[in-house]
């Protein structure tokens, strides 16, 4: 029934408009003399082949790279194409990818021509994880709320640029909202999306004044507290779908208890209209256990004094006007936990360009001085005793080309057979030297870049030389071999020197994270919890160089334990009600 | 689909002097120097149609790609966007019937309001244009196509079944220039007529999608008035129960309107959503002479006299009929208004629905003059 109301009645009549591109090709007929019959034939097949057939083939799969969807996720997509017209509530379990759902959606709109503008919102811990997974992935450039186009000029920034990834934070901000709201979008998509769930929240009030014509939100955690939070996630997607609060709750929520459903049947059937839930009991995603070892090496004099001269380096010249940027400071303190090597490359081109004051270019002398009185780390000795320890593949990753190349000519030296694997080479070189590692190389020294997408589950133990300050990229690390189609456990041993700041970033990942056992995706969950607008490596920066001492250091260090470990009870709590809620009712 | 994108790329290739052998589902190349580089591949090239497994994952080959999206693909069509866009073929061995004028022509173009009389039978070559048009219909969804139209260059008719049945007869292939200097109506007033029969076409095409696309706003529609309806009654409801006056009630009833207004906003986005914008290209005209007999039918309206060309086409086998002048459909019974003796199909000699005034729709395009409504 129809409500009586004072509004004014609606209509449904859809236009059908039409638009001939110009110009007419009257003149082109006119002036072209020739015939070619073969040609015409052969156009006219061309946009024949051009033609975009209906949902049941998906055009971008050809167009991935490093990306194998598995059937679930090809499966929703198709049925989020076809069956949700692009309106869904993505709720997965966690590690099942509903950000590569997501992605292969927005490609096939993309592609397809449905789409133009994009507005993709996160935590800000995920911003940048999500434009360098779109770019490597899936070939498309977005721009973000962290670019200096931001900075400079916001409100051109909202306009001008029609695919942006920004964090919840930034467009939900005074003078920001209004801006954003006025843009009409072709698709939105909220990552982590259980942070809109609250009605009286400034989030909540970004999203429903948002215009687009699709809309996914992504949450592996729809309900935390209240079976409310659901319908508040529903009711942004499709208004009316669970009726009004008041109807709802008389309907579904039994009186007194929040998380109590009744009518069970009925809302599942509503709940189908917009949302899909993918578990691991359907997926068969099951995978071994991973052990993971802290490695703390003792260092050398020399080294130490190295990384404390590189550490005060950093310290007194990063801010200054004449200083380092943000940018070379956290790569000299990265350097300088994974290898002498490393560091020792940028301090060469800082002394070139001579930018820093007399007693920055001093400063930098002396650490040149100091990392030439370094012939193999300690850290580079443990690691031969590791890899000499027994005869299983290894796979020994590194941030930086010098390091790699310094450990390259340490097994040569030593003659560990190694084949090598890093940015820069073509693909069949990196087949080839994926195939040798396989075939009888016991070794495969890598840095990053480049390698994702390739099986390497033939091998279990991964040694980590230097750690990357951002745990989803350790956890990308690790992917590389706890994945589908690994059989037996997986061994991940992390090296780390003594009062380097790796030691105090295991030290939380390791114990207050647990992040070596946690299951893929759950990461991302858990930083999105945090309530700090900076990325992960940034936090972990500043604690570093705003610390005076040890003491405040250990403090500091020990206040972002206690911030994760909250993340990840919070989400803990949630998962396990939400498997209560939905059980595997709602899979593809 | 990697089948059919391996066809025709063998296709294009062979017919820009390539050299190619199918391998397995790839092909193998050989490419003319100036194909090589306007593709950017090398002139020994390998192309694939699909990605190891169907899944995107990097091939050990350095096979090119060639798939929707993929930077070859789009060089290849771009390659044959400039060429291709006219073609002319007469047709040949077509069968003319011997046709005198008498009553068999006149009783297919029976005057409505004029006396009409077949003057003249002869044969005679007259062009049709057939016009390729791409549309891209673009909503919540997207749906796209070719409609060809067939127009007689002489009777601006629309002739639907020439665009595909010329083939069956044998053609030979002849110079652009032939057939431009055959054409009665300017170019410009030719393609105008093809547009407005494309545009009919794809009306007609698109009836499904859009009575879809209609379905579907209204059942949303429903669905956001009762809730937004529903939440403004439950709040008056609560505002009657408890009695609430002065700015307690101004609020609530501010909450309700609100909620009203953000209606009519969510029905107005579900409007711009499922709106249907169709895009519509032209790619190309083959201009098909055909032999036929051309009849002359003299029709009298009082004191004037017009004479329209009327054909009898071979390949079809029977008259075509001639194009309303107020509405462009195609019509054998024809009404000549009094002052230019316009044509006009019976339905357009209707007088005005809504005032009953009756006017010619060729004289008057925009509607009927009193009350601008009923332009048929």
């Amino acid at each position: 029934m129809t409500p009586v109301t004072n509004a004014k009645p609606t209509t449904s009549q859809v236009t059908l408009s039409f638009t001939f591109a110009d110009p007419p090709p009257v003149e082109e007929w006119s002036q072209d003399q020739s015939s070619d019959l073969g040609l015409y034939q052969l156009r006219l097949l061309a946009e024949r082949i051009s033609l975009q057939e209906g949902f049941d083939e998906l055009l971008c799969l050809d167009t991935l790279t490093g990306v194998e969807p598995f059937w679930y996720q090809i499966e929703t997509v198709k049925r989020v194409l076809k069956q949700f017209r692009g309106r869904v509530l993505l709720a997965d379990e966690v590690g099942l990818g509903k950000t590569i759902e997501a992605c292969i959606l927005l490609k096939e709109y993309l592609m397809r021509g449905l789409v133009e503008r994009v507005l993709i919102l996160t935590p800000p811990a995920l911003v940048s994880q999500w434009q360098e997974e779109l770019a490597s992935k899936f070939a498309l450039s977005f721009v973000t709320t962290t670019s200096g186009t931001y900075r400079t000029d916001a409100e051109g920034f909202w306009h001008a640029n029609p695919r942006i990834i920004a964090s919840l934070n930034v467009a939900k901000a005074p003078g920001q909202m209004e801006i954003v709201q006025q843009i009409p979008y072709d698709l939105i998509i909220v990552d982590e999306a259980h942070h809109v769930k609250n009605r009286a929240t400034r989030n909540y009030q970004l999203i429903n004044g948002l215009t687009s014509k699709f809309i996914f939100l992504l949450t592996a955690t729809p309900v935390q507290n209240d079976i409310m939070e659901l319908y508040q996630l529903v009711t942004l997607l499709r208004p009316g779908t669970l009726t009004t609060p008041t109807a709802f709750r008389r309907q579904f929520v039994t009186k007194g208890k929040a998380m109590t459903i009744q009518n069970r049947d009925r809302l599942r059937s509503l709940l189908g209209e917009v949302m899909i839930r993918n578990t691991r009991s359907l997926t068969d995603l099951r995978l071994p256990r991973r052990y993971a070892s802290t490695v703390i090496v003792e260092p050398e004099p020399g080294e130490k004094a190295l990384y404390e001269a590189i550490s005060s380096l950093v310290k007194a010249q990063y801010g200054d006007k004449k200083g380092l940027d943000r940018f070379t400071a956290n790569t000299l303190l990265m350097e300088a936990g994974s290898s002498p090597a490393a560091v020792k490359a940028t301090l060469g081109r800082l002394l070139a360009r001579k930018r820093l004051s007399e007693q920055g270019q001093q400063a930098l002398q002396e650490c040149v001085a100091l990392a030439d009185t370094i012939a193999v780390s300690r850290k580079a000795q443990r690691l031969l005793e590791l890899l000499k320890s027994h005869s299983d593949k290894k796979l020994v990753f590194t941030h930086f080309q010098e390091s790699l190349s310094s450990l390259a000519t340490l097994l040569t030296r030593e003659h560990i057979p190694f084949v090598l694997f890093q940015g820069g080479m073509t693909a069949s070189e990196k087949d080839n030297a994926v195939e040798r590692f396989r075939a009888n190389v016991p070794v495969l020294l890598a840095t990053e870049s480049g390698g994702e997408g390739r099986n390497l589950q033939f091998c279990n133990t991964m040694i980590n030389f230097d750690l990357p300050w951002n745990p989803l990229q350790i956890e990308q690390r690790i992917g590389r071999i706890h994945r589908i189609g690994q059989t037996r456990e997986v061994f991940i041993f992390n090296l780390a020197n003594r009062f380097s700041l790796e030691e105090y970033l295991l030290s939380v990942l390791d114990a207050k994270l647990n992040l070596f056992e946690l299951v893929v995706g759950e990461l991302d969950m858990i930083l999105g919890n945090l309530n700090d607008e900076r990325d992960f490596p940034d936090i972990v920066m500043d604690l570093w160089l705003r610390a005076a001492g040890e003491q405040e250091l250990q403090e500091g260090f020990a206040r972002l334990g206690q911030e994760l470990s909250s993340a990840k009870s919070h989400y803990l709590q949630s998962k396990e009600l939400d498997e209560q809620l939905f059980g595997e009712d709602f899979e593809a | 689909m990697a089948e059919d994108l391996a066809a025709f790329t063998t296709q294009v290739l062979e017919h820009w002097g390539a050299l190619v052998e199918a391998k397995g589902n790839a092909i193998e190349a050989l490419l003319p120097e100036a194909v090589a580089t306007r593709l950017q591949v090398p002139e020994e090239v390998r192309f694939r149609f699909a990605a190891a497994n169907g899944t995107g994952t990097e091939e050990a080959t350095d096979a090119q790609l060639v798939t929707y999206g993929s930077p070859v693909l789009e060089k290849i069509v771009a390659g044959l966007a400039a060429h291709g866009s006219v073609a002319v073929v007469a047709l040949q061995g077509l069968y003319l019937k011997q046709v005198t004028p008498g009553p068999d022509i006149e009783q297919m173009f029976p005057p409505l309001n004029a006396r009409g009389k077949c003057v003249k039978v002869e044969p005679t070559m007259v062009p049709y244009g057939i016009f390729n048009f791409r549309y891209t219909a673009v909503s919540d969804e997207k749906t796209e196509g070719i409609v060809a139209v067939a127009v007689n260059a002489r009777s601006l008719a629309e002739v639907a079944p020439v665009a595909h049945r010329w083939r069956e007869a044998e053609w030979q292939e002849r110079s652009v220039h032939e057939v431009l200097s055959t054409i009665s109506h300017p170019l410009p007033q030719l393609y105008r007529r093809a547009k407005s029969v494309a545009q009919r076409q794809i009306r007609r095409v698109l009836q499904d999608f859009h009575q879809s696309r209609e379905r579907r706003l209204e059942r949303d529609r429903q669905r956001l008035e009762a809730y937004y309806l529903g939440i403004a009654q439950e709040i008056r409801g609560r505002l009657q129960k408890k009695g609430l006056g002065g700015t307690e009630a101004e609020r609530e009833e501010g909450k309700a309107r609100a909620a009203e207004r953000e209606l009519l906003l969510k029905v107005h986005e579900l409007q711009d959503k499922y709106a249907v914008r169709v895009q519509v290209a032209t790619i190309s005209v083959l201009w098909v002479l055909l032999p036929v007999l051309h009849a002359t039918m003299a029709y009298q309206r009082r004191q004037a006299v017009r004479e329209v060309p009327v054909f009898w086409n071979p390949l079809l086998k029977e008259w075509e009929a001639v194009a309303c002048e107020g509405c462009r459909e195609n019509t054998f019974a024809v009404s000549l208004c009094d002052d230019k003796q316009h044509l006009s199909c019976a339905v357009c000699s209707q007088p005005c629905p809504t005032c009953g005034r009756r006017f010619c729709r060729g004289c008057q395009p925009r509607g009927c003059p009193t009350c601008r409504k009923g332009s048929g």
